[in-house]
């Protein structure tokens, strides 16, 4: 219509008028197309209606099954909610069996590292009585080497005895023997010297030398009693120097026997420690090695906190701040700042000014200090362009805290430092707060309370090198080099 | 018994100290600088004795000439005034400068045909003691670390990277880049003992071990409540420190014989040559010393003649000594420098930076004995044969001490190659 309307008003334009009678030609046909499907829209209707009505009547059953579906519905939900519960509980229940698994391991590793603990102490017992037993088997041994000496001595005595013996034998023999003789001689020159008499009678000269041989010769017959006698002698002395000898041989043989049976001994007990020794090397090596593992598993499971090594500047800063050399230069800086430019009353009541000083202070005292930082950071920092985080430990750096002379000027006593502290003090146990306090920021336990006091009452004499001793030491602690 | 108590001084203890030093690192997973993959190795100190491989490296600083010296030209444009001389192996000949050397050469290999394509002092130096090029994206340990970490045995206290310097304090070098500050070298300042190991004379000797007592003490208190790997690496620099200290003898080479000191030479590199045997003697692993200065630009050859007569000397006596002691077959002898010097002669009488065509000289360990690899053209401007380069001589330094140099070492879990996996080891000079 709008283009009837349209094309009544410019006349003269065909296109439009054209269009419009198009669309007028098209209205037409619609609305005769829509008269011819009118009359079916009852038709329809009518088809539809019984449709409606199934429907309806269908309602009536759904509509029991959603009835009866409801409490269906709500048992579901009940037992959906009973799973859940139940599934959160196991969840829960299978963690708690996990932390207490893990409980469990961390007791069991507990139980393995006193059990061997107890090796370690057991084998380190067994070693210190396997050296007693050979410090004694030792003993023994040299105990019985002077039994041995003085049975070696009987045995050259009774040698010489026999010696003796054999040559006074030997003397008394011979002179026997000569002796012998010597009667034979005479006897047959009697008998000689009797024939030539009775040849020639009342020679008295002759008859004079018979009687004189006769008498020589009783003389000799008569001495050999005598050289008998020695030999009889002779002979008593051998055979108890013979008794002797085979006594003081029998003597030494024992002696020797014994010798050697102790000295087996004692190297058997030499094995032995040996073998313990080696046994404690073990078992320590062990212990250790579980301690460590019972570390790890502590620190992995959050229950300690992991140690962690203080860095190269940490360190050196940190033995300033203990040993109070860092106070030392710091009160240095505040003398000769308060020389060179004293605090009047009005600045030490303004706060800004005195943070400022405070400041100040702080960058003078580090520039004093900071050289030694640069050798902290050679020794402990690992070198330029590599990780720094990693930790390492060398011997050079052993070598420097226990030659070099920064640590050791820095734990000589001064000026109310910890090591002046301690040689003051004259109670040990404040002596060892003081030492425990100061470098390791703790109180000593009663052992290293026991343990000062012991180092201390045995070094009166030169009480300033041992408080010395025991700073230096507590500084180069695992403890202090570790952040724990 | 007196001292039941850890980390005793015993021997045996040391060594189960170690072991256990090795498996605890590896159980706490890579905390450890380097790493520890040695001291996981158990051993028997007799066989590590007998086994006991050793490097030492003649640094010649500031480049030696090899035309006056392993690979001399006479009569030639570039020979210089200097002959060359038969040696103790027929058909072989030296300078002349080398005299005593030359009575060595059954001994000696010469690699004749180095070309390592670089003429700067700093960069040479570094291709020849790390085996690679530098480069900005990391840094790699020098041979004597390498040597240090794949060769020293676990039980021994003594450092195994020495560097013999020809002054300075001592201390510990950068020269171990991964591989951690453990195998960084130990510098002995003009031959002098190591820093710090001299007992301040202020200390007493009972008032240092009564220290040194109280701390284990403490430290046992501590450790039996946190014993970690790196907690035993502390405590055990302590023990080492003091084992270093009892050794120290080992780097006093007023310790050797007179006679030997007249042999060598009175002068400093004579000195040094000798604390390296002493050094090598004792069981360090690798020790480098150097002979300065080689850097001739101007008056090459009078330079060359007094520098020369010196190392001659040293030299000679330390291969003859090294071969009489039958050290010879566990010991590489390396002589380098940064690069060698042009063939021309400048107007100055100077010979220059020249990378392309040098010689190093290499002895002992599955080193051929009395050979020449290699070799230049007529006047030495080129490699004609039998060329090989730093890369190639670091895998073959290695390979001729028993360590496989194509394998990794484990840094944290990560590989990183002994040497270049890009080149390999000059089978030529390895037996």
């Amino acid at each position: 219509m709008a283009a009837q309307n349209a094309a009544e008003l410019r006349p003269d334009d065909t296109p439009l008028a054209e269009a419009a009678a198009q669309l007028v030609t098209r209205g037409q046909q619609i609305s005769a197309e829509a008269a011819a499907l009118t009359p079916m829209i009852d038709e329809k209707t009518a088809a539809v209606k019984p449709l409606a009505e199934a429907q309806e009547a269908a309602k009536a059953p759904i509509g029991a099954a959603v009835a009866k579906l409801a409490p269906l519905k709500a048992a579901f939900l009940q037992a959906e909610q009973v799973m859940l519960e139940s599934r959160r509980r196991s969840a829960e229940q299978s963690q708690r069996l996990a932390a207490v698994d893990e409980r469990l391991k961390t007791v069991e590793q507990f139980t393995q590292l006193s059990a061997q603990q107890q090796a370690f102490i057991a084998a380190t017992g067994a070693a210190r009585d396997q050296e007693q037993t050979y410090v004694a088997l030792q003993q023994q041994v040299s105990e019985y080497v002077p039994v041995v000496a003085a049975a070696q001595t009987g045995l050259t005595t009774a040698t010489d005895a026999m010696t003796a013996a054999t040559n006074g034998m030997n003397i008394a023999t011979t002179e026997h023997s000569r002796r012998n003789q010597f009667a034979d001689l005479l006897a047959s020159a009697v008998v000689s010297a009797e024939a030539a008499l009775q040849q020639v009678n009342d020679d008295a000269t002759l008859a004079g030398a018979v009687t004189k041989l006769k008498q020589r010769s009783a003389a000799a017959h008569a001495s050999l009693a005598e050289s008998q006698a020695a030999i009889d002698a002779a002979s008593t002395a051998m055979s108890a120097a013979t008794a002797a000898m085979t006594m003081a041989q029998q003597v030494m043989a024992d002696t020797t026997a014994e010798l050697a049976r102790r000295q087996q001994a004692m190297t058997d007990g030499n094995a032995a420690l040996d073998a313990a020794k080696a046994e404690l090397a073990a078992r320590e090596t062990d212990f250790n090695a579980r301690q460590v593992e019972v570390e790890d598993r502590l620190v992995h499971n959050f229950s300690t906190s992991s140690l962690k090594p203080l860095t190269p500047e940490q360190l050196c800063w940190s033995v300033f701040k203990v040993t109070g050399v860092y106070d030392r230069y710091w009160q240095a800086e505040v003398a000769e700042l308060e020389k060179n430019s004293p605090l009047t009353e009005e600045q030490k009541q303004d706060a800004t000014f005195m943070a400022a000083r405070n400041i100040e202070l702080e960058q003078k005292t580090y520039d004093k200090l900071k050289g030694n930082i640069g050798t902290f950071v050679a020794f402990y920092g690992a070198a330029a362009g590599q990780p720094q985080g990693d930790f390492f430990s060398t011997a050079d750096q052993a070598l420097f805290a226990a030659n070099g002379g920064s640590i050791n000027s820095w734990v000589a006593p001064a000026a109310d430092n910890v090591t002046d502290r301690v040689i003051k003090q004259t109670d040990p146990r404040i002596a060892a707060e003081e030492i425990y306090l100061s470098l390791l920021t703790r109180l000593p336990t009663e052992e290293e309370v026991a343990d000062v006091t012991t180092y201390l009452a045995s070094r009166t004499a030169d009480r300033n090198v041992a408080a010395q001793e025991l700073a230096w030491a507590v500084l180069n602690s695992a403890e202090f080099r570790f952040n724990h | 018994m007196s001292k039941i108590r850890y980390a005793c001084r015993s021997s045996e203890h040391g060594m189960a100290r170690r072991q256990f030093l090795g498996t605890a690192a590896a159980a706490a997973g890579g905390m450890m600088a380097g790493g520890l993959g040695l001291f996981s190795q158990p051993a028997i100190a007799d066989q590590l004795k007998s086994d006991q491989k050793r490097i030492v490296v003649f640094n010649m600083h500031g480049g030696l000439s090899q035309l006056e010296s392993w690979d001399p030209k006479p009569g030639t444009d570039t020979g210089g005034p200097f002959l060359a001389i038969p040696t103790s192996v027929p058909g072989i000949h030296i300078s002349e400068l080398l005299p005593q050397t030359a009575q060595q050469m059954h001994h000696l290999c010469l690699a004749r045909g180095v070309n390592t394509s670089e003429d700067d002092h700093g960069k040479g130096a570094y291709m020849m003691l790390t085996g690679r090029r530098q480069t900005p994206a990391g840094n790699f340990p020098q041979l004597g670390a390498v040597a240090a970490k794949s060769l020293t045995p676990s039980n021994n206290s003594l450092p195994g990277h020495i560097i013999i310097t020809p002054g300075g304090s001592g201390g510990r070098g950068n020269d171990s880049a991964y591989l951690g500050p453990m195998y960084s070298s130990v510098s002995l300042g003009n031959g002098n003992p190591p820093q710090n190991t001299t007992r301040p004379e202020a200390i007493a000797e009972a008032s240092d071990a009564a220290r040194q007592d109280f701390r284990r003490k403490i430290n046992e208190r501590f450790l039996n409540r946190r014993r970690t790997a790196v907690t035993e690496a502390f405590a055990y620099s302590f023990e080492q420190a003091e084992q270093l200290m009892r050794q120290r003898d080992v780097f006093d080479v007023t310790k050797e014989p007179a006679a030997d000191v007249e042999r060598y030479g009175t002068h400093d590199f004579g000195r040094h040559c000798l604390l390296a045997r002493r050094l090598l003697e004792q069981g360090i692993t690798f020790v480098q010393l150097s002979h300065s200065n080689y850097d001739t630009h101007n008056e090459n050859f009078n330079f060359h003649i007094e520098q020369m007569g010196e190392f001659d000397r040293s030299f000679s006596c330390f291969v003859a000594d090294l071969a009489a002691r039958g050290m010879l077959d566990s010991t590489l002898i390396v002589v380098l420098s940064e690069f060698g010097r042009t063939p021309n002669i400048n107007l100055y009488y100077g010979r220059d930076h020249w990378s392309r065509a040098w010689s190093v000289c290499l002895a002992g360990g599955r080193v051929p004995r009395g050979a020449v690899y290699g070799s230049t053209n007529e006047n030495g401007t080129e490699v004609t044969d039998g060329q090989v380069d730093h890369g190639s001589l670091f895998h073959t330094y290695l390979q001729a001490v028993g360590v496989d140099s194509t394998g990794s070492f484990d840094i944290d879990g990560r590989d990183m190659p002994i040497a270049d996996p890009s080149t390999a080891a000059v089978s030529q000079l390895l037996t």
